[in-house]
């Protein structure tokens, strides 16, 4: 709509879009360089995953007993590991496992555990009571206990690791949401959407959850870390990614029998510790971005 | 009671409307261990095209009134009847579409106006809501309610933080005339704004009532703000009207006690009147509308109160023509 004639005569000019408070929000991200450096982080390492096999020198698969063990040098910039493979491959193509397992569980937990947190604040009663006890139960558990505990019955494989960190992970999100919706929906102008006579699903879509989601978008990029550094934890035990498959969490624990091989253990760890940072420092800019503070500027 | 023909003249007729709010104790085996009686047994009715003033001191149930009749509290006894449709049986999709027909203008300007839509889309929504009109009728719509209320059509894409408290005022109010509504409830409209554009907004009010025969009620405690704008007026004390008569006989004979207090305290801007001014100071606080005092309401603080004060509730008696009042000394 940009020349149009209102029936009173005056003319709608400019369709002007505004500084609405999201566009101030990402302005607030990319003017941090903490969290453009995090991001940077994020994108190094997704680039790596996606164009793992043009990177990686080496097959991560390929076995060469006769070069076990070795330093790293011009050949294999990270060394090998104790049945000859490249270090440095593997590395490369453990990024493949982490990323989309942290990714995965943070979009499943958040979805599934926002949905789940905003109607029981939204419906409230006996509903809500039940929902959040039940929330209450799984967060008593320290989250990687119960992660574990869900893994061993469900048996050690990829996909049971993910299934075991998404029911660990949901109540966070819900509880979150919940209180969320509630402090939302006493707003005035919940109200007033009452009384126009905005139906009770519309209120929720299109008043309450739009102003419901600051918290849970900066709870999810500070999380991700953690759900990376969670799979690598049960990798590391073996209940997460099953060998030969290189991930760095389980790349970590075969390192440690070999203890004079530093490499093994220090080229996986420091990966993990990258993408971890990277996703905090991500998520602490896009925490002040949502900062009520950080309005107005 | 329920098939009574209304005389026409009225648009809105409240009768007993109760409005009391629980109170629970205990976690997961709650009881009631009492209720905030906000709103008691209070009935008038509101002629077609006439202002309402609706005055009383903080948390005397104004608010509450005021949205109890719109159905957004349900209330817990007593009937409201809009055009002779009686709102307290409506439910679901029937009563939403009765909303069309009452609509607020709220307090507090920042908070009524969702943050995260656009001007255009807060104006256009209750149109769509209600099958009005489709999107392009809207925007044209909304262009010429924003033209109504004084601000720039041009500003259909801005977002309420982007206005003073006045403009964002003004976006309520063609919200709430976007429905072409015939009673609006204006829940203290101007008590939030600086006091230069408390006029400005209340002359808009004034001339959208003379333009589209509209009928508000008024809730305010600014005292001379509501003779200014009412034609009646009724007198609220801890969930009670006390007194409901015009604008002129309430100000010049106030017959209930608290309502003369209640009018001693408006200053006269006139040095030499102002320093023969007599106040009525009442004593003590307004008891807890948790716990009321047994009979009027207003004993415990009457200057006239008498024992049958403490026994029995005053009724509601009409003293003289269209004059009401709750008061055993009257």
């Amino acid at each position: 709509m940009t020349e149009q004639t209102a029936n009173i005569g005056i003319p709608v000019i400019s369709a002007r879009q505004s500084d609405s408070p999201t566009r101030r929000r990402i302005r607030a991200v990319t003017h941090n360089p903490m969290a453009m450096a995090g991001l940077a982080i994020i994108i190094f390492w997704s680039v790596v995953a996606i164009f793992s096999g043009v990177i990686a020198p080496y097959d991560p698969l390929a076995q060469n007993v006769e070069d076990r063990l070795a330093a790293p040098s011009a050949q294999h910039l990270f060394g090998t590991d104790e049945l000859g493979r490249d270090e440095f491959s593997r590395v490369i193509y453990g990024s493949r496992i982490s990323l989309p397992v942290g990714l995965l569980v943070i979009v499943f937990a958040m979805v599934v555990g926002s949905l789940i947190g905003a109607s029981a604040g939204y419906v409230g009663g006996i509903y809500d009571l039940l929902i959040m006890r039940v929330a209450d139960i799984t967060l008593a558990f320290p989250p990687i206990v119960l992660a574990l505990a869900i893994a061993a019955v469900l048996g050690p494989s990829l996909n049971n690791a993910l299934i075991a960190m998404i029911v660990v992970w949901w109540p966070e999100f819900s509880r979150l949401m919940r209180g969320q919706v509630l402090s939302v929906k006493n707003n005035e102008y919940v109200a007033a959407a009452t009384i126009i006579g905005i139906s009770r699903t519309q209120i929720l879509f299109k008043h309450i959850l739009p102003n419901t989601f600051a918290p849970i978008l900066v709870k999810a990029s500070l999380d991700a870390g953690s759900v990376i550094l969670t799979i690598a934890a049960m990798s590391f035990i073996g209940l997460g990614v099953v060998p030969p498959t290189p991930e760095w969490g389980s790349m970590v624990s075969s390192g440690r029998f070999v203890f004079y091989s530093w490499w093994l253990t220090t080229f996986p760890g420091l990966a993990i510790m990258t993408v971890v940072l990277g996703f905090n420092f991500f998520g602490d800019g896009v925490r002040d971005a949502f900062d009520p503070r950080m309005l107005g500027s | 009671m329920t098939n009574q023909i209304l005389p026409s003249s009225n648009l809105l007729r409240v009768n007993g409307l109760v409005k009391h709010f629980p109170i629970y104790k205990g976690f997961i085996f709650q009881k009631q261990v009492g209720a905030v009686h906000a709103v008691d047994n209070v009935s008038f009715d509101v002629k077609r095209g006439e202002t309402l003033g609706l005055v009383g001191e903080s948390g005397c149930g104004k608010s509450t009134t005021g949205r109890t009749i719109l159905q957004f509290y349900r209330p817990d006894a007593g009937h409201v009847y809009m055009e002779d449709v009686d709102l307290v049986s409506l439910k679901g999709e029937d009563l939403r579409k009765m909303r069309r027909k009452m609509q607020m203008i709220f307090q507090d300007p920042y908070a009524s106006l969702n943050p995260r839509m656009t001007v255009g889309e807060i104006i256009a929504e209750p149109l769509l809501a209600h099958h009005l009109a489709d999107r392009k009728e809207a925007i044209e719509k909304v262009g010429s309610l924003l033209h109504l209320v004084g601000l720039n059509p041009a500003y259909y894409h801005r977002y309420p933080h982007e206005f003073s408290g006045g403009q964002r005022q003004r976006v309520g109010v063609a919200r709430a005339l976007s429905l072409e509504p015939s009673l609006i409830v204006c829940d203290e409209p101007i008590s939030a704004l600086d006091v230069s554009i408390q006029a400005q907004v209340v002359n808009l009010l004034e001339d959208l009532q003379a333009q589209f025969n509209l009928t508000y009620i008024f809730i305010a405690h600014d005292l001379s703000m509501v003779r200014h704008i009412s034609d009646r007026v009724a007198v609220m004390y801890l969930g009670v009207i006390m007194e409901l008569t015009d604008r002129e006989e309430l100000y010049t004979h106030p017959l209930h006690p608290y309502t003369q207090a209640l009018l001693s305290a408006v200053p006269i801007p006139d040095p030499k009147k102002e320093r023969r001014r007599q106040r009525i100071i009442l004593q003590g606080d307004v008891p807890s509308p948790v716990n009321p005092p047994s009979g009027c309401r207003f004993r415990t603080r009457c200057p006239l109160a008498a024992p049958i004060c403490a026994e029995q509730a005053p009724e509601f008696r009409e003293i003289a023509t269209d004059h009401h009042v709750a008061c055993h000394m009257v």
